[in-house]
């Protein structure tokens, strides 16, 4: 069952299972004999098939992300912790045996959080995240105390036996009290596909490709998670307390589970993942909290705007004069003077790396009245070069095209030789004047050939120039050869000794010297230009990197931070800073890059061509982005930031797309954007929509959710029932509210619970027909608590 | 009865049917038979010069000849210059079948080959043959071989024998050629007995060894081995031992009384084609690959004319012509099509330490770095090697000499005998030259002696000797050194040296099929694989009468039964020529059709020949008129006739005197025609589609027309392409002549060295004008060392095996109407003056010059003899010392890498240490930084990198150095753009952003002779020590570096001690050179080289392209340094990078400062290039250094270290290795 919310195309699933769970199978292949050809059928060939799953441990790598934050502390007792997956089938790749049927089986997990706070644990008192820690065998199977262990079937082998592991003791009393029923296992664990803009994390190429194609089943998939939810709530009274969540496997204690009330002695459950955190009313670490730090300049007035710009702060002058205006001027302006050791004493520069405050305008001329030069572009130029030096790879693919435009016109020219008269090569240049040596009558001549010859014979030309064998185009380029001299019958002697004399493959008419013919191809743009194209858009997964390494390094991806902040008051602790991103010199740090391969005039003419082809497929460059320094960014490394279409600039809407959002630094977060957007939205990370509660004059509640599309009213699958329904909210029914397991929810309690209530609440109306109680995802949907966002707006400047 | 396997090899027979009217026709025929003439002095030849000779023609009746298999004729080239040759079958049944088909009679014949005798009175059956007097006396007495015994007669054995090979009596073509074998492996039968104006005969021959000694079959070892070694292919080899039986038979011969043959049944070609037009055309080029392209353009003019299919045909020829179209394929064609046109001789070691071949058909590889002691090893045992290569080719040069002064004294000892008025100048001659003689023979016979005494190791000349030699050396290294050495001593040749090739002649139309030779692997049957029945039918054998004495003549050593076999097949294929299937005699039956896969059926067939008058070429002739045109004028001896051409000599001058005076030169000569005259000339050409795919198809097409049209449509090639062999030596006085071995006393230290002897020597017609000097009083040959000239071909004919012969130039035609002969762009005479490129001018001091202008073929300058063109690397540090491999590390005089932006230099030592920096100052002089204690100092000289320190004090010498130093940066940018890319294995991709390294290498060019010249047949000339030719003192320019080839790498060089100016392969236009600095590479004012003279250059050039010289008399030598030695460099070169401004932050890195010991300092952020080895540092304004440390892209937010900016040099010491 699907439920659509109203904020897009968040989807909620309730279970996956694998179509082969963990088993032995196998796998028998049988030929049968047509009948008539008589023999014995040949032996069939079984294969056996061991599919294994998780069982013991739980790799890092599988966890997406776990709420609350693992360490903080906040105000999250509305919420229920959970834990994400990276694989959507995980929670239900172990199938377990409730004796509850087959269908029913499938859809329960093998997996449940349990929360526990202080003095719920044997071991761990505090609630502090201590385990029991030893092998498998130590703790599950020998265990000598009173113990309840789990009765693993099949039995574990020898190798998991070895495996160490992390348990937990509970008393049977916590358990009863909190342990999830096996009528509840199911509707704790569910899949969420993704929310919206959440897919910038993928990177540009695979955004591109979702927009294109959304209904894509497969990258849809890949972008799901798999979520375990907790069925307590982290309710700790006025002070505060610590709780600790434990992922526990249920394999072994499928019956404990059925009734937790039958335990009879401390039970041992293994925990697969564990992390601690605070409950307290007072705490900080929510995304709100810290947001709200990080914007708290903001208001609503437009200039307020100013305040978040990256630059350094003006220093506490009271000067007025010219200088001290200009040093104003430029620090406003983004400018950082630095120290520049160059032989010359003392001496200092202005730089602005590529985030600037304003637009960039042209240079005044008073800007380089004061003396110290503006090297912001010569280091740009300087770090494409050194940038392109560092990377072994793109040096060499650059070296590649270089070694291919040379060897490309050397080719050109061994085709063109042959055609031209002789005398145009003749190298002898003693008989020309130095001077004149600009060879007017050769580039005609090339330039009849070229623009003379056929369609055909020019595209066999240019896929020589762009390296491939002549022989190849051999039957096109050499015959009928564009200029050729036909001789109509009989020759006459001096006609024969003329083309014998010619064609003599000793003569040098045969091997002329090139060097005139190789600059004037050189001279010409179409041949370059082809090896360029041919180069950039390319088939060979190795060259298309040139424009990769390229439009990464204009999104600044390879750029050193103190290039984009050299001085850290322009980005102190907890801000936030907008900032448009100079496009001159993203043009320096390209040009810098090209002229690293430069050696030569031979060379710099290749890579110009190579960087016109270039320009026209670059992907557009950034125009604004934000940073930000903060904790947020620790604490929520997922923060997504979504900007508006309209533009701050009242410019034309732009495509609102984030093109780079990379954590630079653990609390550093750099988003590009290719508009300069009106207004930009912090999301709280999609992982952190949770699930959870309201409260209303101390009583706890759940929203209700319409489970069914269009019903005649115009309500939307997901979208609140508020003013629908007369109700339109349920009273979350705990197990008890004080002692162990305090605020554990009743979610499907032999028709007592949450899921039977909402579906009771819901009404016909607006649940799908059939049915007795919500399913979990049904279930999920209605406990939904919207994102936070803060939105910025920016006004242009 | 034999118990021997009798493995019989098939011969072919042909049969020459004469008559009357084939006696007389004279106009098909020219009959060219003659016999040779033991009886003359020894010094002279025994062959009489078919030129002059009378026309000799057979006697009426059916000469029957049989060709002895190949491994039989051919002979093996013993160390010691002689030629030796295995024995052949000595006796020959000849059996012939006459009379109606249902009803023929047998005759039989024994050929008892090596019978000799003292001159019988009749000549019918055996041949003119010579043997030494004694043991102990070389001379030659006269006799006559073989002997013809009807088989009815009495069999004696001979009185007196030879030890017969295919040579008989030192005659190449004693096998071959009919006149010089009767009754030896020819017999005429005089058809006497027969009646009837048409008489239908067949022949079988069979031949056996007299004795098991001679038996190469009867030799050691096993079966497969003895027949593998002689090439007879029977599969499986017998298991016993075997004997040697030859047969073959000639079917279907036809004797008419009067008449020729008829059309079909005749094998010559006519004498014109059916369009009247003569069928033998002929022409002449420097190679056979010109040739053809000349042939071609003339069959289908519109079609090869067009584009440069000229060129692809020649390139085809050559097998590169699926390399012809990539960039540097047309230039590698060109040096390939000049080295063509010569000979290599033999050029000497050079030794080197290598490692053994990791696999099989992998090269050794040399070892490297080589330790100090074997390096001086090398270079003791390079020089011993090398004085004793020169000992070698000047003895062979000083024998050569002895034996031409011997041959002068026979000479002039038969003159003195004649009765003249001259008689005592000679005799007195006579007594001056003969003490010369003995010295002379002296000095050879010391000079072996001392040649003898050189070490083993140098003196090796086959594998086991050096094997051993290297052996018992390394063994006494060990002992000496306490230690292996560092690989194995291995010994290389050296480059060759080169002669120049003899013109070449094409012959189409001639039929020269029957010369290709015997395949590689002979079919050969057993007994049991002998034809039984044809199409089922056995035909009952007609046994001539004495039949039954073949057993006792043959003796146990065949089986009894095997002449009764091979008649069945005789008689069986007699009566059916054509069978469809044949039963062998072991019962079994097998197809009989042309090119049947069946061995015994190719056996069969290839000894069974239907009859055709046989026509099978063996000699050319040739007479030829040659107008020299010397190098020089022939009165101002400071204008040269010849000038450095672009791609060769031209012609700019005159002839060898003034118009009308000159008379021309007779040159001529005889050439044994080869089966590779023939073989597979056109077989490349049919196999265009595999060798060079791709080629546009209407080529293909032309080419697959061609080769059709040189090949005769019945068997194999049509196109004889033959060198006029001894053209070149005639010019010098000398030529090749079959002659007996001169006696012993000499013979012995010529060590083979007499196979040119001068021409002639005649007594003066007229009081010589210095009568005092003796040897004034005979003419000795003429003698023109340099070939450069015109000829043209007075006579050519052919002449076959049984001594019919052929004009090629029908002299009785009017020059007019002559046809004109194919003239390959080589040999068409250049145009005297420039500009012309059609025309052909006539050396014009000859009459009708324009009439036979069409008839001149031209030669360009060569010497007479072999010369090398020494390009090679000196020692950096020392110019007297060669940089052979053995010392490659000495090769590279350092880098340079000239910077494009800043006009600067990076210099680094040939390690790839960094030097120092050349660059301009402000104040406009040149400043060198010193990054390196070793760099030199400007200014001064160094002893670490002497090439390096000139290099840069002659730019710095300059007054206008800051500008030449830009003209030389702008230099190497213009020549740049024709040098091949860089090697994508050529290191590190950052090292390339640094530029393109150049090397700087120190050569010497040395144009060097084998030996002494070659000198005029005067004994004050061939006496003199050491003996002068007035060529060695010619000079000749040589051209450095190739605009014309990406593969060579020459920017410029400095000529011997100026580094003052650079001659560049080209001058830059755009900017033009400011200065004098550099100064374009002139063809003839500098590196003009005589004979023997050396001279030094210093190369500045890419290390990956060679570095051409082209001199024109020689192929172009082309001088590359050791790759490895480049590579090792570039992997550990150190870079340097102007940087700045540069924006970072200092940060600490920990650094290792011990073995375990860890600091930490503060280095400057960058981004860096990853490498292995090396490491970076910053070189600030004041010459202080920083560490410096790599960056990436994210945030390190450290407000204790601010942000700056840094201009400097980034510096990376020991290199680049890629990760």
């Amino acid at each position: 069952m699907t439920g659509t919310a109203a904020a897009g195309t968040l989807t909620f699933s309730d279970n996956l299972t694998p179509s082969a769970p963990r088993g032995t199978y196998s796998i028998t292949v049988a030929q049968k004999l047509p009948p008539g050809l008589g023999g014995t059928n040949p032996t069939g060939l079984v294969q056996t098939v061991q599919v294994t799953g998780l069982r013991l441990h739980l790799g890092e790598q599988e966890v997406h992300g776990a709420y609350p934050p693992p360490g903080s502390c906040g105000p999250v007792q509305t919420l229920l912790p959970h834990i994400a997956f990276e694989r959507r089938v995980l929670p239900w790749e172990t199938r377990l045996d409730w004796k509850a049927g087959d269908s029913e089986n499938k859809k329960r997990p093998w997996l449940a959080l349990l929360l526990f706070t202080k003095g719920e644990l044997v071991d761990d008192p505090e609630a502090a995240g201590l385990t029991t820690q030893g092998t498998a065998g130590e703790l599950l199977v020998d265990a000598k105390d009173p113990l309840r262990l789990p009765t693993f079937t099949p039995a574990l082998t020898d190798a998991e036996k070895a495996t160490p592991v992390h348990t937990i003791r509970v008393t049977k009393d916590v358990f009863a009290a909190l342990a999830p029923l096996a009528t509840e296992v199911a509707h704790l664990a569910h899949v969420r596909g993704p929310l919206p803009g959440e897919t910038s994390a993928i990177g540009l190429q695979d955004e591109e490709r979702y927009d294109k194609d959304e209904d894509n089943e497969a990258t849809r998939r890949a972008t799901e998670y798999s979520f375990v939810v907790a069925n307590r709530l982290p309710y700790p009274g006025p002070k505060g307390a610590p709780y600790v969540a434990h992922l526990v496997s249920l394999e072994g204690h499928t019956e404990m589970f059925d009734n937790p009330g039958s335990l009879t002695k401390d039970i041992r459950l293994l925990s697969l993942y564990s992390w601690s955190f605070t409950s307290s009313p007072q705490g900080e670490a929510s995304f709100s909290e810290l947001r709200r730090n990080l914007t708290r300049e903001a208001s609503d007035t437009a200039d307020r705007t100013r305040e978040f710009l990256l630059r350094h702060p003006q220093p506490a002058t009271t000067g007025t004069d010219d200088f001290t205006r200009h040093v104003r001027y430029r620090l406003a302006n983004g400018w950082i003077p630095l120290a520049h050791d160059n032989g010359v004493p003392d001496d200092f520069a202005w730089y602005r790396g590529p985030l600037v405050p304003y637009k960039v305008t042209a240079p005044s001329e008073t800007d380089a009245k004061y003396g110290a030069a503006d090297l912001s572009y010569a280091v740009a130029r300087e770090l494409g070069r050194a940038l392109v030096l560092a990377d072994q790879e793109m040096a060499a693919a650059l070296g590649a095209y270089l070694d291919r435009a040379h060897g490309g016109l050397a080719q050109a020219c061994r085709v063109i030789a042959p055609l031209l008269d002789p005398a145009l090569l003749d190298p002898d240049l003693a008989a020309r004047p130095r001077d004149t040596g600009d060879r007017a009558d050769l580039r005609r001549a090339v330039d009849d050939l070229l623009t003379g010859a056929d369609d055909r014979w020019r595209a066999a030309f240019d896929r020589v120039a762009c390296g491939e064998p002549v022989h190849r185009h051999g039957a096109v380029l050499t015959s009928p050869a564009p200029s050729s001299r036909p001789h109509d019958g009989p020759l006459t002697d001096q006609q024969t000794i003329q083309i014998l004399r010619e064609q003599d493959l000793a003569s040098h008419h045969s091997a002329p010297a090139l060097l005139d013919l190789m600059k004037t191809l050189l001279a010409r743009d179409d041949i370059l230009d082809a090896i360029a194209e041919h180069t950039l858009g390319g088939t060979d997964p190795a060259e298309p990197k040139i424009i990769r390494w390229l439009d990464r390094l204009r999104r600044l991806e390879q750029v050193p931070f103190d290039h984009l902040v050299p001085h850290t008051a322009m980005l102190p602790p907890e801000s936030l800073r907008i900032f448009r991103v100079d496009t001159v010199w993203l043009d320096a740090l390209t040009e810098g890059a090209f002229r690293a391969a430069e050696r030569s005039r031979l060379d710099r003419r290749a890579l110009d061509a190579l960087r016109a082809g270039y320009r026209a497929r670059a992907a557009a460059p950034p125009k604004a982005g934000v940073l930000i320094r903060s904790r947020l960014v620790s604490a929520y490394p997922r923060t997504e930031v979504v900007v508006s279409k309209s533009q701050a600039d009242g410019s034309k809407d732009a495509r609102g797309r984030v093109l780079r959002r990379d954590r630079i630094a653990p609390d550093v977060l750099l988003c590009l954007f290719d508009g300069l957007p009106a207004r930009i939205e912090l999301h709280e990370p999609m992982h952190g929509l949770h699930l959870g509660v309201f409260e209303d004059l101390g009583r706890t509640y759940i929203g209700l959710r319409s489970l069914v599309e269009d019903t005649g009213d115009g309500v939307k699958v997901g979208q609140s029932l508020k003013g629908k329904l007369a109700e339109a909210r349920v009273e979350v029914p705990f197990r008890r509210t004080s002692g162990p397991g305090a605020h554990t929810i009743k979610i499907n309690q032999a028709g007592a619970g949450l899921a039977a209530l909402v579906w009771d609440k819901l009404t016909a109306k607006y649940r799908p027909p059939g049915g007795s109680a919500a399913g979990p995802g049904d279930l999920a949907l209605q406990m939904v608590q919207s994102p936070e966002k803060a939105t910025l707006t920016i006004t242009g400047s | 009865m034999s118990s021997h396997q009798p493995v019989v090899v098939p011969v072919r027979v042909t049969a020459l049917m004469v008559n009357g009217a084939v006696r007389d026709d004279v106009r098909r025929t020219d009959w060219r038979r003659w016999v040779p003439d033991f009886s003359g002095a020894p010094h002279l030849s025994p062959e009489p010069d078919p030129l002059t000779l009378d026309v000799s023609r057979p006697r009426t009746g059916v000469t029957v000849h049989w060709e002895l298999p190949l491994a039989l004729r051919n002979g093996a080239l013993g160390s010691d210059g002689i030629t030796t040759y295995r024995a052949v079958p000595a006796r020959w049944l000849v059996v012939r079948y006459s009379g109606p088909a249902d009803n023929r009679a047998a005759t039989a014949w024994l050929v008892q080959s090596n019978c000799l005798r003292d001159d019988p009175s009749d000549h019918t059956d055996n041949s003119p043959y010579a043997v030494a007097t004694s043991d102990t006396d070389a001379t030659l007495a006269a006799k006559r071989i073989g002997r013809v015994l009807p088989l009815t007669g009495t069999l004696t054995e001979p009185g007196q024998s030879a030890a017969l090979t295919a040579v008989g009596p030192g005659l190449p073509t004693f096998c071959l050629y009919q006149p010089y074998n009767l009754g030896v492996f020819s017999l005429h039968d005089d058809l006497s007995g027969l009646t009837g104006d048409r008489r239908e005969l067949s022949y079988l021959v069979m031949g056996w060894y007299a004795g098991d000694n001679d038996d190469p079959l009867a030799a050691a070892g096993t079966p497969a081995e003895l027949l593998k070694k002689l090439g007879w292919h029977l599969d499986p080899a017998p298991s016993g031992t075997m004997r040697t039986v030859c047969a073959g038979t000639v079917t279907g011969v036809v004797w008419t009384s009067t008449g020729l043959p008829d059309k079909e049944k005749e094998e010559a070609p006519p004498v014109a084609t059916d369009a009247g037009e003569p069928a033998i055309r002929y022409g002449v080029g420097e190679s056979t690959a010109d040739g053809v392209s000349a042939l071609a353009l003339a069959y289908e003019p519109s079609t090869w004319g067009q584009g440069d299919r000229l060129r692809r045909l020649q390139a085809l020829q050559y097998g590169l012509l699926h390399e012809f179209d990539s960039a540097s394929g047309a230039a590698a064609a060109q040096l390939r099509t000049g080295e063509t046109r010569f000979e290599p001789r033999a050029g000497g070691f050079v030794w080197d330490f290598t490692t053994p071949s990791s696999a099989p058909g992998k090269p050794s590889a040399p070892v490297r770095p080589l330790p100090d002691e074997e390096r001086a090893w090398l270079t003791g045992t390079n020089a011993d090697q090398n004085t004793h290569d020169a000992a070698v080719r000047a003895l062979a040069r000083r024998q050569e000499r002895m034996y031409e002064l011997w041959w002068y004294v026979q000479q002039l000892r038969a003159l003195a005998k004649r009765p003249s008025e001259i008689r005592p100048k000679l005799e007195a001659l006579l007594k001056e030259v003969e003490p010369k003689l003995t010295t002379l023979i002296g000095r050879v016979k010391s000079d072996r002696e001392q040649l003898a005494k050189a070490k083993a190791l140098v003196r090796a000349t086959t594998p086991e000797e050096l094997a051993k030699a290297v052996d018992a050396e390394v063994a006494r290294l060990k002992k000496l050194w306490g230690r292996d050495p560092k690989g194995r001593p291995t010994r290389t040749p050296r480059p060759p040296f080169h002669v120049a090739r003899e013109p070449i002649v094409m012959i189409k139309g001639a039929r020269a099929a029957r010369l290709l030779d015997d395949p590689a692997l002979l079919p050969c049957r057993l007994p049991g694989d002998l034809v039984a029945k044809a199409d089922g039918t056995s035909v009952p054998p007609v046994k001539p009468e004495g039949w039954t004495k073949l057993p006792t003549v043959i003796g146990d050593r065949l089986p009894s039964a095997l002449p009764d076999a091979v008649l069945t097949e005789f008689a069986t294929l007699d009566r059916h020529p054509q069978p469809t299937k044949v039963t062998f005699a072991d019962d079994t039956t097998a197809d009989w059709k042309t090119g049947s896969a069946d061995r015994r059926v190719r056996a069969a067939m290839r000894g069974t020949q239907a009859w055709r008058q046989p026509w099978t070429p063996l000699l050319l002739v040739w007479d030829a008129e040659y107008f020299a045109i010397p190098y020089y004028h022939h009165s101002d001896p400071t204008k040269k006739n010849w000038e450095f051409g672009p791609g060769q000599y031209v012609w700019r001058g005159e002839g060898d005197a003034d118009d009308k005076e000159a008379t021309p030169l007779t040159v001529r000569g005889k050439a044994l025609l080869s089966a590779h005259a023939v073989h597979n000339l056109t077989e490349r050409l049919h196999r265009i589609a595999q060798e060079a795919p791709g080629q546009a198809p209407d080529f293909v097409a032309a080419v697959g027309r061609l080769a059709d049209h040189l090949s005769s449509a019945t068997t194999g090639s049509d196109l004889i392409s033959q060198a006029l062999d001894g053209f070149n030596e005639f010019l010098t006085g000398r030529c090749s002549l079959v002659r007996a071995r001169p006696p012993a006393s000499v013979a012995g230290l010529l060590d083979g060295r007499h196979t040119f002897a001068p021409r002639d020597l005649q007594p003066v017609t007229r009081r010589p004008a210095q009568p005092e000097i003796l040897e004034n009083w005979v003419v000795p040959p003429y003698y023109r060392p340099l070939r450069a000239g015109q000829f043209r071909v007075r006579r050519m004919f052919l002449v076959d095996r049984f001594g019919r012969g052929r004009e090629i130039i029908d002299t009785a035609v009017d020059l007019a109407r002559r046809p004109k002969p194919a003239r390959a762009a080589s040999v068409i005479p250049d145009s005297k003056t420039p500009g012309k490129p059609d025309a052909a001018d006539a050396v014009v001091h000859v009459t009708e010059p324009t009439l036979w202008a069409p008839h001149l073929f031209h030669l360009r300058p060569r010497l007479p003899q072999p010369v090398r063109l020494g390009f090679d690397a000196v020692s950096r540090l020392d110019d007297a010392r060669t940089a052979l491999t053995a010392s490659s590390d000495e090769q590279i005089s350092a880098w340079v890498v000239p910077n494009y932006f800043d006009e600067a230099l990076l210099c680094m030592a040939p390690d790839g240490t960094l030097l120092g920096e050349l660059r301009p100052t402000p104040a406009g002089a040149l400043a060198f930084e010193r990054l390196h204690p070793d760099a030199p100092v400007l200014g001064q000289a160094s002893t670490k990198h002497p090439n390096l320190a000139r290099f840069l004090n002659g730019l710095h010498a300059r007054t206008d150095a800051v500008k030449a130093l830009q003209d030389l940066v702008a230099t190497v940018e213009e020549i740049r753009y024709t040098i091949a890319p860089y090697r994508a294995d050529s290191g590190h991709p950052t090292l390339r952003m640094l530029g393109r390294p150049l090397v700087l290498i120190r050569a010497r060019l040395h144009l060097e002779p084998d030996a002494d010249p070659v000198v005029p047949l005067k004994p004050s000339r061939l006496t003199a020590d050491p003996p002068t030719a007035e060529y060695q003192s010619y000079t000749w320019p040589v051209l450095l570096g190739s605009a014309a080839s990406f593969t060579d790498g020459l920017v410029g060089y400095f000529d011997q001690s100026d580094y003052g100016t650079l001659y560049a392969v080209r001058t830059p236009n755009d900017p033009a050179p400011q200065t004098t600095y550099v100064l374009s590479r002139a063809k003839d004012t500098n590196s003009e080289l005589a004979l023997g003279q050396s001279r030094l250059v210093t190369l500045l050039a890419d290390p990956w392209g060679g570095v051409q010289a082209t001199s024109h008399i020689l192929p172009t030598r082309v001088l590359s340094v050791d790759p490895d030695l480049v590579t090792h460099a570039l992997k550990r070169m150190d870079a340097v990078f102007h940087v700045g401004p540069a924006l970072g932050t200092m940060r600490p890195i920990s650094v290792d400062v011990g073995y375990s010991t860890r600091a930490t300092v503060t280095a400057f952020g960058i981004p860096l290039p990853v490498v292995e080895t090396g490491t970076w540092s910053w070189r600030r304004p004041d010459s202080g250094t920083l560490p410096v440390t790599g960056v990436d892209a994210a945030a390190r937010i450290t407000p204790e270290s601010r942000a700056h900016l840094r201009t400097g040099l980034l510096h990376l010491k020991n290199g680049l290795t890629p990760r």
